[in-house]
C-alpha cells in the first residue's frame, strides 16, 4: 500500500482539462487542420481488387490534370518492412501488391486536393489478379492463397497451466461455446491527415497520433534514415481507440513529399478512415469451461482465432480474462493470428477482452445458471483478489524469459521496493462487485436467470452484470520515459510523448507533476507530441498512459525536486540534508518549521542556480533515475458494470435503461476525466454489444458500410443520461500516487453486462452485435426448439 | 467525379420554374440542401445548374384551415417540429420530425425537400400518404394537384416533370369528426433512417364510427405503399368495436402489399415481418388517440 505522507493538493481533484476552452471554441488543431507554406496535396491511389499485383502503371491521363505534380509508386519506395506497435502493421510502405480492396497502391501529388483526387482517379493501373481469401478458417488451410511472404498464420500463442485433464475430471457441469465476433470499427469522427516537410535530409511529420515515438520508429524502419533526422509533431487525434498510432498513409506522405520535393499533405476522407486503415479483428472463440456443483471453476479450454486482415501481424490479443478469473487452477488458451484479404486489423480498445473475454463471461454465466448461482456471487467466488497469482504472465515462458532477464539485470538494491512479481499487487473485482451490487440494488432487482425484471406487452426488461480486466501498460518495447523541466520563473513543463485522444493525458500527466512539485496545475505546461523534445515513450496504448508514463513523469518531477531541494539546502537552509526539505505551493520549506521557518520561492532557488553556475544553467531538467518494475507481472485494472435493458421481443430492439460502472483504477487522479473515460467505454462497449459491426462484401471483402449512416455508433441519447460511475480506489504500490490504468477494462465489462441483461430479459443468448434482426431470429429459433 | 455547377437564385416560384425550363435536365433545385449536398458529394446527382429557392418565403408557411392543413414546401423540419400546438395532426407530424436526422440538419432541411428526395424510407411520406394528402405542384402552365400516393414514382423519383416545383402539401381534414395519425418505425440508434416504417390515419365521425382509414408503408417497396383493401376492413366499424385482433388483421392485410428487399440494413424477411408490426402499432395508437379502448 502506498502511504501518502501529506494531503494531496492536485491529484484527486476534478480539474478542468487543459484544452477545454480550445475544444469548445473550436480552436484546437487536429491533423486535418494543419497546413504548412507551399505544401502540395496528396491522394492515395487505392486497389480495386481483393488481391492483385501491379503489372503496369500509366499516368498519362493523370498528368493532364491541371496542377498535377507527380506520383509515388512502389518503384520509388525503399523495400523495407516497417512495424507498428504491437504488430498492428507489418509490411512495406508500397510493394506493388494490393492485399485488400482499398489498399494503398501509389500516391499522386497536385496543387489542390481536388486536382489530386482527380489525378488519382485517372492513374491507370493494370493488375494481375491473385486469388483471395476472406475467411479465417479458409486462410489457415495449406492450399489457401498466401497473402504474405511470412505465410498467413502466425505461430499459435499459448497459455497453459495446471492439469487440464484433471480440471475436466473435477467438473460437475461444463458448457461449450462457438462464438463469432464481427469487426468493430474505430469510426473516428475527426478523420486524420498527415503533413510532411523535408528540410534537407531531415523530415518533420505532423499528424494526429497516440504514439509519436512509435511513428518516428516506423519512419526510421521504412526509410532507413537515422532517428535523429525524423521529427514527429503529433497533434491531438480526438477519438481514436487505437486507430491513429503509426499508419501507413503517414509514411506515404513522408515519401511523397520527398518524391516531389515539396511539403505534402494527405488528408483521409471518412470512407478512407473506415475502410483502409484499421479495425478490430473478426474473432472466433471455441471452447469449454467447467465448474463444480458449488460453482468453483475447474478448467478453461479455449481456442481462439483472430483475423489480422492484410497487414496485421498479431499472434495474440490481450486476454486478461485469464488473470481475472484467477481462482481456476487448470487452463489452456490457444490463440491463432491469421491474415485475410480484408482491411488490416489491429488493436482496438480492450482488444481481446471485448471478445475472448466476453466468451468467457458468457460461459461463466451459463455455468452459474446451471449450478443455480447468482452472477455477482459466481464472479466473487472465482475472480482474482490482490495477492493471487497472475497465471497469464506466469505461464508465458517466452515472456517470462524476457522478464526474468530484465529483472536480473536490475541491481538488487533498486528492486527491493518492488511488489512481488507474478502476483496481483492491488485491486480486483470483489470490492467492485460488492459495492456495485449494493448501489445497483442488485439483490432486490435480481429475479433469477432468464427471468425478466419487468414484462409489459412486447417489452421485457432484464438486468446484467459484467466484469473486465486489462494490463496497465506493457514494458516489452522499452520503458516509457518522460522529462520535466523547471523554468527560471518556477513554472514547469513536462515532455512526454503520449496521445491526446480525449482521455485527458495532457491534464492528468501535468497534475501528477504539479502534485510532486508542489505547483498548481496552471503552473505546469505539457508537450505531448514533439519527438524532438520528448524522450521515447510507448505512447497511449495498452492503458499505459497514467500508469507507466505517469510513473515516469512523477519520477522525472521527483528528480527535479531533488535537484531543487539540494540547491535550496545548500544556499538557504544552512546545508541541512535535502531530505529534510519539501516543496509546498511553489516554495521550498523545512519539514520542521520550528527549526527553519523560512519559505523560499522556487524562483529564488533557481536564481541561485543561475548565479551558481555562472549563468550557464537557468533551468532544471529531470528524468526518472530508477528503473520501473515490469508492471505486466503485477498490475491490472478492473471494471464491473451493472445494467438494465429493455428488449422489444416483437421487433428485437434493445434499449439501455440503466447503467452503473464501477471501476478500480487505483487512485483516481482526476475524477471528471476518468468518469468521462469510463462512460465512454460503457457506450463503446454497448455499441459493440448491440449495433456496431463492419459488413464486408462476400465476393470482394470490401467494406459495405464504410460511412457513419450505416455503421451504427451509439449516440449519447442512446445511453442512459443518468448512468453513474463509482470508483473503488485501491492504491497501487508503483503507479503515480497509487494510480493505475483505466481505459480498457470498462469496455469489456459493459459488453458482458449488456449481453447478460439481454439474456435475462429474453431467455436467449444472442451473438454480438445483438441487432434487432439477430434478436428476433434468436427468439424465433428458441421458440422453434 | 463531382460535377461543377453554376449557381442561380430564384426570387419567385414562377422564376424558379422558368429557370428549370431554361436550363434543362442538369438543373436542380436547392432548398435545404441536406440531401443534395450528400448526393452531389456521392455523385448520385451531377447538377450543371443549381437553383437556390431559399429566398421564396411565400413557400414557407403552415396554415390550419377549417377543411385542411397547408404546409408550404419550404417549411423547415424545425418549423414543422415547433408547430405541435397548432393542431393535433401537426403535433403528430412534429413527433415524426423529432425522429429525423439531427437538430442542425432539421434547421436546414425542408418538408418539400424531404418529399422530393423520394426516399422509400422517408419518415414524413408514409404519414402524408396515410393522411390522403395532396401535393400542389407549380409548372409553367400553372398549378396542378397530385395525390401524395401518386407523387412518389420510385426511388428518388417523383411526379414532378422537368420544369415543376412542389409548392405545398395539403392535408384534408374531415368535415365531420376527427382524424388522428400515427407513425412507427424500426431504427437502430437515435440518428438513423428507418429500416422499415408504417403510418396509419384514422377518421372517426361524430357518430363514433370509423369513416376513413389510410395507411402508408415505407422502406418495403421503391415507393410508399398504401393498402385500400386493408383500410376497407376497418371503415364502417364503430370505434367501440375495434379490437387488437381486428387491427392485427388489418395490418396483416396491408403487409401483404409489401415487397421488401434485403440490403445491409435489414433482410427482406425482417422487413416483411416488421412492417406488419409497425402498422398494427400505428393503428393501435390512432384508436387510442380517438379515445378508443383496446
Amino acid at each position: 500500500m502506498v502511504k501518502h505522507d501529506k494531503a494531496l493538493n492536485v491529484v484527486g481533484r476534478g480539474l478542468h482539462v487543459k484544452d477545454a476552452v480550445e475544444k469548445v471554441t473550436g480552436t484546437i488543431r487536429y491533423g486535418v487542420d494543419y497546413e504548412v507554406q507551399n505544401m502540395v496535396h496528396g491522394k492515395i491511389v487505392r486497389c480495386p481488387h481483393a488481391h492483385a499485383k501491379i503489372v503496369k502503371i500509366d499516368t498519362s491521363k493523370a498528368e493532364e490534370v491541371p496542377g498535377y505534380i507527380g506520383i509515388l509508386t512502389h518503384h520509388d519506395v525503399p523495400q523495407n518492412d516497417w512495424e507498428a506497435a504491437w504488430f498492428n502493421y507489418r509490411g512495406k510502405v508500397l510493394d506493388g501488391i494490393g492485399r485488400f480492396v482499398g489498399d494503398d497502391m501509389a500516391a499522386v501529388a497536385a496543387t489542390t486536393p481536388e486536382a489530386a483526387a482527380k489525378a488519382a482517379e485517372l492513374v491507370e493501373i493494370e493488375y494481375e489478379l491473385l486469388p483471395a481469401v476472406f475467411d479465417m478458417e479458409e486462410a489457415r488451410k495449406a492450399d489457401a492463397p498466401q497473402i504474405r511472404y511470412e505465410g498467413n498464420e502466425r505461430d499459435p500463442y499459448g497459455v497453459a497451466w495446471g492439469d487440464l485433464d484433471a480440471g475436466k475430471a473435477a467438473a460437475d457441469v461444463t458448457v461449450d461455446c462457438d462464438i463469432f465476433y464481427e469487426s468493430q470499427q474505430y469510426a473516428p469522427l475527426g478523420r486524420n491527415a498527415c503533413v510532411a516537410e523535408w528540410m534537407g535530409d531531415r523530415v518533420n511529420v505532423i499528424t494526429s497520433s497516440q504514439t509519436p515515438s512509435e511513428l518516428r520508429d516506423g519512419i526510421h524502419e521504412a526509410l532507413g534514415i537515422p532517428l535523429s533526422k525524423i521529427r514527429v509533431q503529433a497533434l491531438p487525434s480526438g477519438s481514436s481507440f487505437g486507430q491513429w498510432w503509426s499508419n501507413n498513409f503517414m509514411i506515404i506522405t513522408v515519401l511523397l513529399a520527398k518524391q516531389v520535393g515539396k511539403s505534402a499533405k494527405i488528408e483521409l476522407d471518412n470512407e478512407e478512415c473506415m475502410s483502409t486503415v484499421k479495425r478490430r479483428h473478426q474473432e472466433r472463440t471455441r471452447g469449454s469451461m467447467g465448474c463444480t456443483k458449488d460453482g468453483e471453476l475447474t478448467f478453461f479450454d479455449f481456442d481462439h482465432l483472430i483475423d489480422n486482415g492484410g497487414y496485421g501481424f498479431k499472434d495474440d490479443v490481450g486476454f486478461f480474462c485469464v488473470d481475472m478469473w484467477g481462482k481456476n487452477g487448470h487452463g489452456d488458451y490457444s490463440i491463432h493470428g491469421i491474415n485475410t484479404n480484408m482491411v488490416t486489423a489491429g488493436c482496438m480498445r480492450g482488444v481481446g477482452d471485448c471478445t475472448l473475454g466476453a466468451s468467457v463471461e458468457r460461459c461463466a454465466d451459463q455455468l452459474a445458471e446451471k449450478v443455480g448461482i447468482d452472477p455477482v456471487d459466481f464472479r466473487i467466488k472465482n475472480q482474482i483478489v490482490s495477492g493471487d497469482e497472475l497465471r497469464m504472465q506466469h505461464s508465458r515462458h517466452n515472456l517470462k524469459g524476457q522478464v526474468d532477464e530484465y529483472i536480473n539485470n536490475v541491481p538488487e538494491h533498486l528492486r527491493k521496493d518492488w511488489p512481488e512479481l507474478f502476483k496481483l499487487s492491488a485491486g480486483g473485482t470483489r470490492a467492485l462487485l460488492e459495492k456495485g451490487s449494493e448501489k445497483f440494488n442488485w439483490k432486490d432487482r435480481w429475479k433469477g436467470w432468464a427471468v425478466p425484471t419487468q414484462s409489459e406487452g412486447a417489452l421485457r426488461r432484464g438486468i446484467g452484470v459484467g466484469t473486465g480486466a486489462h494490463v496497465c501498460g506493457v514494458e516489452f518495447e522499452g520503458a516509457s520515459n518522460s522529462m520535466v523541466r523547471m523554468n527560471p520563473d518556477g513554472s514547469a513543463k513536462v515532455h512526454c510523448a503520449v496521445g491526446r485522444q480525449g482521455a485527458g493525458a495532457e491534464t492528468t500527466q501535468a497534475m501528477v507533476v504539479a502534485e510532486e512539485l508542489g505547483l498548481t496545475l496552471d503552473q505546469v505546461a505539457i508537450e505531448t507530441g514533439d519527438t524532438d523534445s520528448c524522450p521515447w515513450n510507448h505512447g497511449s496504448l495498452a492503458s499505459s498512459t497514467m500508469y507507466r508514463t505517469g510513473w515516469a513523469s512523477r519520477e522525472a518531477a521527483r528528480d527535479v525536486k531533488n535537484q531543487l531541494l539540494a540547491i535550496a539546502a545548500r544556499e538557504f537552509f544552512d546545508g541541512v540534508d535535502p531530505s529534510e526539505l519539501d516543496v509546498d505551493n511553489g516554495e521550498v520549506v523545512h519539514g520542521d518549521p520550528g527549526k527553519h521557518n523560512q519559505r523560499i520561492p522556487f524562483t529564488d532557488v533557481l536564481n541561485e542556480l543561475r548565479s551558481d553556475s555562472l549563468g550557464q544553467t537557468s533551468s532544471i531538467t529531470g528524468s526518472p533515475r530508477v528503473p520501473m518494475p515490469p508492471s505486466t507481472t503485477f498490475a491490472r485494472q478492473f471494471g464491473a458494470q451493472f445494467c438494465e435493458v429493455e428488449v422489444d421481443i416483437e421487433t428485437g430492439q434493445i434499449k439501455l435503461i440503466d447503467f452503473l460502472c464501477v471501476q478500480d483504477s487505483g487512485t483516481v487522479v482526476n475524477p471528471q476525466v476518468l468518469k468521462n473515460q469510463i462512460i465512454g467505454a460503457a457506450i463503446c462497449g454497448s455499441g459493440f454489444a448491440i449495433y456496431e459491426h463492419m459488413i464486408f462484401d462476400e465476393e470482394t471483402g470490401a467494406l459495405k458500410n464504410g460511412n457513419l449512416l450505416d455503421y451504427k455508433l451509439l449516440r449519447c441519447a442512446d445511453f442512459p443520461h443518468d448512468a453513474e460511475v463509482l470508483f473503488v480506489e485501491d492504491p497501487d504500490p508503483v503507479g503515480p500516487f497509487g494510480a493505475r490504468g483505466a481505459g480498457e477494462s470498462p469496455i469489456a465489462a459493459g459488453i458482458a453486462a449488456v449481453a447478460q441483461a439481454v439474456y435475462n430479459a429474453t431467455g436467449v443468448w444472442v451473438d454480438m452485435p445483438m441487432t434487432p434482426e439477430r434478436v428476433v431470429s434468436a427468439l424465433k429459433a428458441a421458440s422453434a426448439n | 467525379m463531382k460535377s461543377s455547377f453554376t449557381y442561380q437564385r430564384a426570387t419567385t416560384p414562377i422564376e424558379a420554374v422558368a429557370m428549370l425550363a431554361q436550363k434543362g435536365a442538369g438543373a436542380k433545385i436547392w432548398a435545404g440542401g441536406t440531401d443534395m449536398t450528400l448526393h452531389w458529394q456521392q455523385e448520385k446527382t451531377k447538377p450543371t445548374v443549381c437553383i437556390d429557392i431559399r429566398d421564396l418565403k411565400e413557400l414557407d408557411y403552415i396554415k390550419v384551415e377549417r377543411d385542411a392543413i397547408r404546409i408550404g414546401a419550404l417549411t423547415s423540419l424545425a418549423t414543422l417540429e415547433r408547430s405541435a400546438d397548432q393542431h393535433h395532426v401537426l403535433a403528430s407530424l412534429s413527433k415524426i420530425t423529432k425522429l429525423m436526422a439531427t437538430p442542425q440538419t432539421r434547421t436546414l432541411a425542408t418538408v418539400g425537400g424531404n418529399l422530393c428526395n423520394a426516399s422509400p424510407a422517408a419518415d414524413l411520406s408514409p404519414a402524408f400518404v396515410a393522411l390522403g394528402a395532396t401535393a400542389m405542384i407549380l409548372g409553367e402552365s400553372g398549378s396542378r394537384e397530385v395525390a401524395m400516393f401518386d407523387f412518389f414514382q420510385g426511388v428518388n423519383k417523383t411526379a414532378l416533370n422537368g420544369a415543376e416545383i412542389l409548392e405545398e402539401v395539403t392535408i384534408p381534414l374531415p368535415s365531420d369528426g376527427e382524424i388522428h395519425v400515427s407513425y412507427r418505425r424500426i431504427d437502430r440508434t437515435v440518428v438513423d433512417i428507418a429500416l422499415v416504417n408504417g403510418s396509419a390515419a384514422v377518421s372517426v365521425g361524430s357518430d363514433g364510427v370509423i369513416s376513413k382509414v389510410g395507411v402508408g408503408l415505407g422502406a418495403v417497396a421503391p415507393i410508399i405503399l398504401d393498402a385500400s383493401d386493408a383500410s376497407a376492413e376497418l371503415e364502417g366499424t364503430a370505434l367501440a368495436d375495434v379490437t387488437v385482433g381486428k387491427l392485427a388483421a388489418v395490418a396483416a392485410t396491408a403487409a401483404k402489399h409489401a415487397k421488401p428487399i434485403s440490403d445491409i440494413r435489414a433482410s427482406a424477411g425482417y422487413r416483411q415481418d416488421m412492417v406488419e408490426i409497425m402498422l398494427r402499432r400505428a393503428l393501435e395508437d390512432t384508436i387510442k388517440n380517438h379515445g378508443g379502448t383496446i
